[in-house]
């Protein structure tokens, strides 16, 4: 078996050259790793390394998150996502670092303030939603300058990241993803 | 006057950790719970639960009419308010006097004066207890914010006047920067207080944050539980708290200590509290704000002084004299806490809300998780992110450290983002081991940190693993023939 795994933002290609119920054989990107296991509970798998490379044995909890497997490992989190049938891996960033291309909240949260009014013109920067989740207050600013052409909430709403709550029609005409 | 039942007007971790006291004092202790947290672990941990409204904090939590009602409605005789919510409102400690409930805590008036961060300021500078320049009075006009502003100084932050905690505070680097952070400061501040009044201080750079529990009783004895260091902070709020500080001598702790007894003193305190400070490179203290509650922090005073400061809560509300004097409060050993928010420390400290899929606490010697989660449960949006306090305690900071990792290393929690790698990069840092915490630590030693994340093959092999076992029961992948029946594999008994 073959998987085409997404793991730090990186595709890694995993072979499974054997597996029998206590023990594992893989290739992970060209690399032989043997290891014993047991399985302890739906989340909870035991791995035997036996001092090979330095490292002892370990405990490694496993769940079924909305964006992918979540794994744990010694407190370390790691995000694990089979990779998009055309092979890109779906590496797409969520939150603000690179800054987001419309107007969505970076995680669920309720709606406190609306800064613009439909038809605004806004420059690039400017605070057009404020958002608060865990009693914590964001500025959601616009990505672009140009006319604002559509308010999809109201105060006390609650939203979601990736739904657009104000659409800007910037100067080529577009909304939302220049 | 003895307590016959106790009302925990709070939620969370918070609401557990009283009730525990109270279970082993052997009152019955009621919880109280909206529509978001019906199944709250604080919920199943009482007596009995009343419901009070939806997950709106005004009609929950904050709603001072039904935390009354539901005390009436069971039979309640006082009220723990935690800490938030109702705990520092003084028109709420007066309320429960009105109506015959004891609440545990100090009297409203103390409350008030304390509360309103400016009046406090002005009531430390009567009292030689030195402060850090600032307003002495709430101001609402940007304008003039502005003006003080230049008179002592950019930086300087704009804080709630009716309550601390980081909450409703914004630091100001310019003029450009006042009118938003005032209009920001006074929305938290009224989300989380009631009171959307602000003022101004000089923002100091890179100061510690080091505050004293204090203990007073109605029969005038005030008492310090020594030191807490609070320094490592994300957005103003603490997240790794220490005793003793890194940084602290006897001549300081005395000095301060004295300070601490005497602000408190000055305001004619009873019951539990924390007087803050902030203290410069030089060792110069300067007089924060005292919070009229029990803090987060409050464990790591525990462990290393050895009292329940909840049950001395109980204790002095009821109207008994502490059991103790200065003379008797002793530290032993080192106790270091971490908070356990539910956050992206790769994003921002992003609140991370949603639903907990596993999660394992830590235990062994010297390790206490004070936790208000479980696996399954849903982490609502609508309040603080806060999860558990892992707290650890051993010999000396040292050891404190080492504990406090590996204890970090056994916790669990899959399903929404915790710190607990960015904790573990922390306390293995040479900076933090050296002591070497002031409030902007983060900043300085992890910028865009990143989880160190060593072992993606065994993580990749976690998955595999998973999804060969998909639709096996756990049954399924146990070792055939019940081997392992403890019946089959245990020797003799031995009793």
């Amino acid at each position: 078996m073959e998987y085409n795994l997404n793991i730090l933002d990186e595709a890694v290609a995993v072979k499974v050259v054997a597996a029998t119920g206590r023990e594992l054989r893989l290739s992970v990107d060209g690399r032989e790793l043997e290891i014993g296991y047991q399985r302890i509970s739906a989340n909870h798998f035991h791995l035997v390394l036996g001092g090979k490379d330095g490292r002892g044995d370990v405990d490694v909890f496993v769940a079924h998150g909305p964006r992918g497997k979540e794994v744990t490992i010694r407190g370390v989190p790691y995000l694990i996502r089979e990779a998009d049938a055309d092979g890109q891996g779906a590496a797409r960033k969520t939150g603000g670092m690179r800054g987001p291309r419309i107007v969505t909240p970076p995680m669920p949260s309720v709606v406190v303030k609306i800064l613009v009014e439909e038809g605004e013109r806004v420059d690039k920067g400017r605070g057009v939603v404020v958002v608060s989740a865990m009693k914590m207050e964001t500025t959601l600013a616009a990505p672009h300058e140009g006319i604002v052409r559509r308010i999809n909430v109201a105060v006390g709403d609650k939203a979601s990241p990736g739904e657009i709550l104000v659409e800007i029609e910037n100067d080529a005409g577009q909304a939302g993803n220049p | 006057m003895a307590i016959a039942r106790i009302l925990v007007s709070n939620r969370g971790e918070i609401a557990l950790r009283v009730m525990r006291t109270c279970r082993e004092m052997g009152i019955p202790a009621v919880a109280v719970f909206s529509d978001a947290d019906e199944r709250a672990a604080h919920v199943l941990a009482a007596d009995q639960a009343v419901r009070l409204g939806s997950s709106d904090p005004l009609e929950s939590y904050l709603n001072a009419d039904r935390v009354i009602a539901a005390a009436r409605e069971t039979g309640a005789d006082a009220i723990h308010p935690g800490y938030g919510f109702l705990a520092e409102n003084a028109a709420f400690a007066a309320r429960c006097g009105e109506e015959n409930l004891i609440f545990i805590g100090p009297p409203a008036p103390v409350i008030a004066a304390l509360g309103d961060k400016t009046a406090a300021r002005r009531l430390m500078v009567d009292n030689g207890v030195p402060v850090i320049p600032g307003l002495l009075a709430p101001e609402a006009d940007p304008d003039r914010l502005a003006r003080e502003a230049e008179r002592v100084g950019y930086p300087v932050v704009v804080k709630a006047a009716g309550g601390g905690g980081g909450k409703g505070m914004r630091v100001v680097r310019g003029p450009g920067e006042m009118r938003g952070a005032c209009e920001a400061a006074g929305r938290e501040a009224m989300a989380a207080f009631g009171n959307g009044a602000v003022y101004l201080e000089k923002y100091l750079e890179r100061p510690r944050h080091i505050e004293f529990q204090i203990l007073a009783d109605a029969h005038g004895r005030v008492v310090h539980l020594l030191e807490r260091e609070c320094s490592v902070q994300r957005r103003h709020q603490k997240i790794i708290e220490e005793s003793p500080s890194p940084v602290m001598t006897p001549a300081l702790r005395a000095r301060m200590g004295r300070a601490a007894v005497a602000a408190a003193g000055a305001a004619g305190y009873v019951n539990a509290g924390t007087v803050e400070f902030l203290v410069d490179r030089e060792g110069n203290f300067y007089f924060l704000e005292v919070n009229t509650r029990l803090q987060v922090e409050h464990p790591v005073t525990e462990m290393i002084t050895g009292v329940d400061l909840v049950r001395l809560q109980i204790e002095i509300a009821a109207g008994r004299p502490l059991p103790f004097s200065q003379e008797d409060v002793v530290g032993r050993g080192h106790a270091i806490e971490c908070r356990i928010y539910a956050e992206d420390p790769e994003n921002g400290f992003l609140p991370s809300p949603g639903k907990i899929l596993c999660l394992r606490e830590p235990s062994g010697p010297g390790v206490r998780n004070d936790c208000g989660v479980y696996s399954g449960c849903e982490v609502p949006l609508e309040y603080d992110p806060i999860l558990s306090k892992l707290v650890v305690h051993a010999g000396n900071r040292e050891e404190a450290i080492a504990r406090m990792l590996r204890a970090l290393e056994d916790y669990v929690i899959l399903g929404i983002k915790t710190p607990i790698p960015l904790l573990i990069d922390v306390l293995r840092s040479g900076a933090f081991r050296a002591g070497e915490t002031c409030t902007d630590f983060l900043d300085a030693n992890f910028p865009d940190w990143k989880p160190r994340c060593d072992a993606p093959d065994l993580a990749c092999a976690a998955w595999v693993l998973d999804e060969l076992s998909a639709g096996q029961g756990t049954r399924a992948a146990a070792p055939q023939s019940g081997a392992t029946s403890p019946w089959r594999t245990l020797g003799h008994w031995r009793l």
